[in-house]
């Protein structure tokens, strides 16, 4: 629903919906922490396509995993245009800009690593119940007010996006010029602040407001919580997390043996 | 056997000065089953002695507490929070910032949860919760696409899931339009009546009490100021007015009824259907006869109707219809115009589309299909800035606003955005805090400022615009009668300047004694508009938009067969019409 804002979770009934949130959890790990092993674009979109592919098998709609991409579409742009004016192989100059081969390279790397980190979070959020994502956090051993402050943080995010919005109107009826309006960029950055003010001191309240609410409610009464699901490991989780570890290990295995480590590793084999 | 017992107590917070106290002195106790209620204005502490009964204050807050409460069997000094939230369930104001869970299921589930119940047994309560609440089949909904009257249910279903002993309720009904107050006095009845729990709740709405409360606590400044049987506490007009708390209508009619005739006509009745009964005997019993009204509430209608006198129009609306990207429509089809120099009031329940067609009108939303004009300008070839120039448009909640370090600065920023010199900014900023009265802070911190001081701060960073029409959202919710009343006497006062206010309101009653045309909007569509006794008048029609007319009136219709003008809104007009058996 769109209610829930961007980067949610969404009711389904896909597999990856029914598997146990600490698999997806597992899922979560791995594929932050291999993208880092790797420098070579090769290995770094091999990874990318493999989840991508997950997502196409499950029917996760590419509109879900898009809203989570879009934010940081900017800072890829970015990315690949700074990356490109440092190092050693020139690929093309304009006046005294030099774009270098290697940097662009370098900058590619870097946008299929947070490719594939964004889309596999996409997943995740995406198909857990952010209730479930407590219980499986906290059957993995982490504490549960720890489990329960990152679930709030989620629950909130929606709440806030909408108030920002309310302020934002509530500015403009007072004639605050937001965005091109505003003129040049500091400008606009200085238009932010009777925004982000009042955000800031209403984000306070409701924390303030919430932490009562759930003393009221006996947070922290015992150690011993009952959560409305309990999880079960079935024959799919299994077969699933033996194929992700497969695939960690096989990564960790070819970044051992020499693979992957080098900018023009595979350019270099064409 | 009493269960909830207080003595002595006495409470200040860490931030308050030495010689003041939330709390001062309270003694009272309550019998299990009791249902009372605590009345009082804003800052009497009706709060801090509901966060008392379950420990929050003073464990959470700190401060210094003396005397004592005993809440079923325990002490509060001596008992940890938890153990107390599990007897005395506390519901607090703001149904948005008390859910934890995203989804209906997970909220019920929290409270009983936390404390390790076996699954089962949890799942059985949610179920019993939400039946008693009326939200069976709620389960799997998200609390933020429901109104405010069911989320509000939630709230109430996620603390009875913990099966409490003691409910405190802390003005559960302040932030709801009246269909989502009558929800939540629904399910409060049913508590009562089928679960006998023990009930406190704290208000300052008056009208819903009787048939559910058995007794009333008045506290002010911190202190009890009355202590008995609701129909008893009702009868001290004096001392409950003096203190900003208006009992129902039918009361007040009553007393003034009393003084007007200098005659005692019994015990006043508390409830619309009381006091037509003892009304018309008094009536058959020749006591009280009632003038020839006609005249009166005619002159009234026609007066208001020909204020202003068909001159320009400030805002001129034609077949608007409007919906958001990917979304319905919120407004289908809207033929209005606002003369210059109007004010106005625009009725409807939530999602009616009041705040969405305001927002047409500086600008802030354009429309999908029609036109909007502002003093003959469409609002789709005049920028946001300068329709603001023309168009102030102070938002409900004043802390979405303010961001300056001083008063005056606060004041300043939208008459700086605007371009005025220095010495119109000067003229216009002070100008404004006189109007509201806050000129004494200009160089305080606003978040010093109280809560009323706040709202009428938001107003001043308005009015300091100097735009010829005002629009006003929502400006006495959460705030008491007495601060109500003023900010309505600021808008009265600018209106006699020669502004144009249209102001959005749930308050039926403010409506009906203070602004002199209304606007009701029901689902998008233009339902009534006209005088406010008019509009107010048409019973059947406005419950189309869950809005139902002051209670005065509707016992002023009730008795329409012994002749009772149906176009009388406020009590004092009420009270004009009865007098003295031969009068005539």
């Amino acid at each position: 629903m769109a209610t829930r804002g961007f980067m949610a979770y969404v009711e389904g009934d896909t597999f990856l919906h029914r598997l146990d949130p600490r698999v997806k959890l597992f899922l979560l790990v791995v594929m932050v922490v291999l993208p880092l092993l790797f420098i070579d674009v090769v290995y770094l979109f091999s990874l990318v396509l493999a989840i991508s592919l997950l997502a196409a098998i499950s029917r996760i709609s590419f509109q879900v995993v898009f809203n989570f991409i879009k934010p940081v579409l900017a800072l890829f742009v970015f990315m690949l245009i700074i990356q490109g004016l440092w190092g050693v192989e020139p690929l093309y100059s304009l006046g005294v800009f030099t774009y270098y081969t290697d940097g662009f390279l370098l900058g590619l790397a870097m946008v299929f690593r947070m490719l594939s980190m964004v889309i596999t979070a996409a997943i995740v959020i995406s198909t857990t119940e952010p209730a479930d994502l407590v219980v499986g956090m906290r059957s993995l051993g982490m504490p549960h007010k720890v489990a329960f402050m990152i679930l709030t943080a989620f629950r909130f995010v929606p709440t806030l996006m909408s108030r920002a919005m309310l302020i934002q109107d509530a500015q403009k009826a007072r004639g605050l010029k937001a965005g091109e309006e505003a003129g040049n960029f500091i400008k606009r950055v200085l238009a932010f602040l009777p925004v982000l003010i009042p955000l800031y001191i209403s984000a306070l309240e409701l924390a303030n407001k919430l932490s009562l609410a759930m003393e009221a409610r006996g947070f922290g009464a015992s150690n011993q919580i009952t959560y409305r699901k309990e999880l079960e490991i079935q024959r799919i989780d299994q077969v699933l997390i033996v194929l992700i570890a497969v695939t960690a290990i096989i990564g960790v295995g070819l970044r051992l043996a020499g693979f992957g480590g080098n900018l023009f590793g595979s350019i270099e084999m064409f | 056997m009493d269960i909830v017992s207080v003595k002595n107590l006495s409470y200040r917070y860490p931030t308050q000065l030495e010689e003041a106290f939330a709390l001062n002195n309270v003694s009272f106790s309550i019998s299990e089953g009791e249902c009372v209620t605590i009345l009082g204005p804003t800052g009497a502490g009706k709060s801090t002695l509901c966060m008392a009964l379950n420990g929050i204050v003073p464990k959470v807050f700190g401060g210094k507490m003396t005397g004592e409460i005993i809440v079923a069997g325990l002490n509060t000094r001596e008992a940890n929070v938890p153990d107390l939230a599990q007897r005395v369930g506390l519901m607090f104001q703001d149904p948005e910032s008390q859910f934890v869970g995203l989804t209906v299921e997970d909220e019920l589930f929290f409270g009983a949860g936390n404390y390790g119940l076996p699954r089962e047994e949890i799942l059985e309560r949610i179920r019993w919760a939400l039946q008693v609440v009326r939200l069976k089949g709620y389960e799997r909904r998200e609390p933020s696409t429901m109104s405010g009257g069911e989320k509000q249910r939630v709230a109430l279903a996620a603390i009875l899931s913990m099966k409490p002993r003691v409910l405190a309720l802390d003005e559960p009904t302040s932030e709801l339009d009246p269909l989502g107050r009558a929800e939540v006095f629904d399910s409060l009845k049913n508590l009562k009546e089928q679960e006998g729990l023990t009930i406190l709740v704290a208000t300052h709405h008056c009208e819903e009490l009787p048939g559910l409360v058995d007794r009333a606590i008045v506290l002010n400044e911190g202190q009890v100021l009355l202590d008995g049987r609701l129909e008893d506490v009702f009868q001290e007009m004096d001392i409950l007015t003096s203190i900003g708390i208006h009992p129902p209508q039918v009361v007040e009619f009553w007393k003034g009824v009393e003084i007007r005739l200098g005659a005692s006509l019994g015990a006043a009745p508390l409830t619309l259907e009381t006091a037509c009964r003892d009304f018309r005997e008094l009536v058959n019993q020749g006591r009280v006869q009632i003038a020839d009204g006609r005249s009166e509430a005619a002159e009234f209608a026609s007066g208001v109707d020909a204020n202003p006198a068909s001159q320009a129009n400030a805002v001129r609306v034609r077949d608007l219809w409007f919906r958001y990207p990917g979304g319905l429509p919120v407004l289908k089809g809207i033929d209005l115009d606002i003369p210059a120099g109007d004010y106005v009031a625009i009725i409807g329940q939530n999602g009616s589309g009041k705040t969405t067609l305001v927002k047409h009108f500086n600008g802030l939303l354009k429309p999908t299909q029609g036109s909007v004009q502002i003093f003959g300008k469409d609002t789709r070839t005049v920028g946001t800035t300068a329709l603001s120039q023309r168009v102030g448009y102070a938002f409900q909640n004043p802390d979405h606003q303010i961001f300056r370090p001083s008063v005056w600065e606060e004041v300043a920023f939208g008459p700086k955005n605007l371009g005025f010199d220095k010495e119109r900014l000067d003229q216009a900023v002070s100008s404004a805090l006189q109007m509201v009265g806050l000129e004494a802070e200009k160089d305080t911190y606003p978040f010093n400022l109280g809560k009323g001081q706040r709202q009428k701060l938001a107003l001043a960073s308005v009015i300091a615009m100097q735009s010829e029409v005002l629009i006003i959202d929502e400006p006495t919710t959460g705030l008491d009668t007495r601060t109500s009343l003023e900010v309505l006497r600021l808008l009265h006062e600018l209106n006699r300047q020669g502004h144009t206010i249209i102001v959005i309101t749930h308050d039926i009653d403010l409506v009906a004694e203070n602004v002199p045309r209304t606007i009701a909007l029901s689902q998008g569509v233009l339902l009534l508009e006209g005088p406010t006794a008019v509009v107010l008048s048409q019973a059947d029609l406005l419950k189309e938009t869950y809005v139902t007319p002051p209670q005065i009136m509707r016992f002023g219709q009730a008795l329409a067969d012994i002749g009772f003008p149906c176009q009388v809104a406020t009590v004092q007009e009420a009270i004009g019409i009865v007098e003295r058996p031969g009068t005539r």
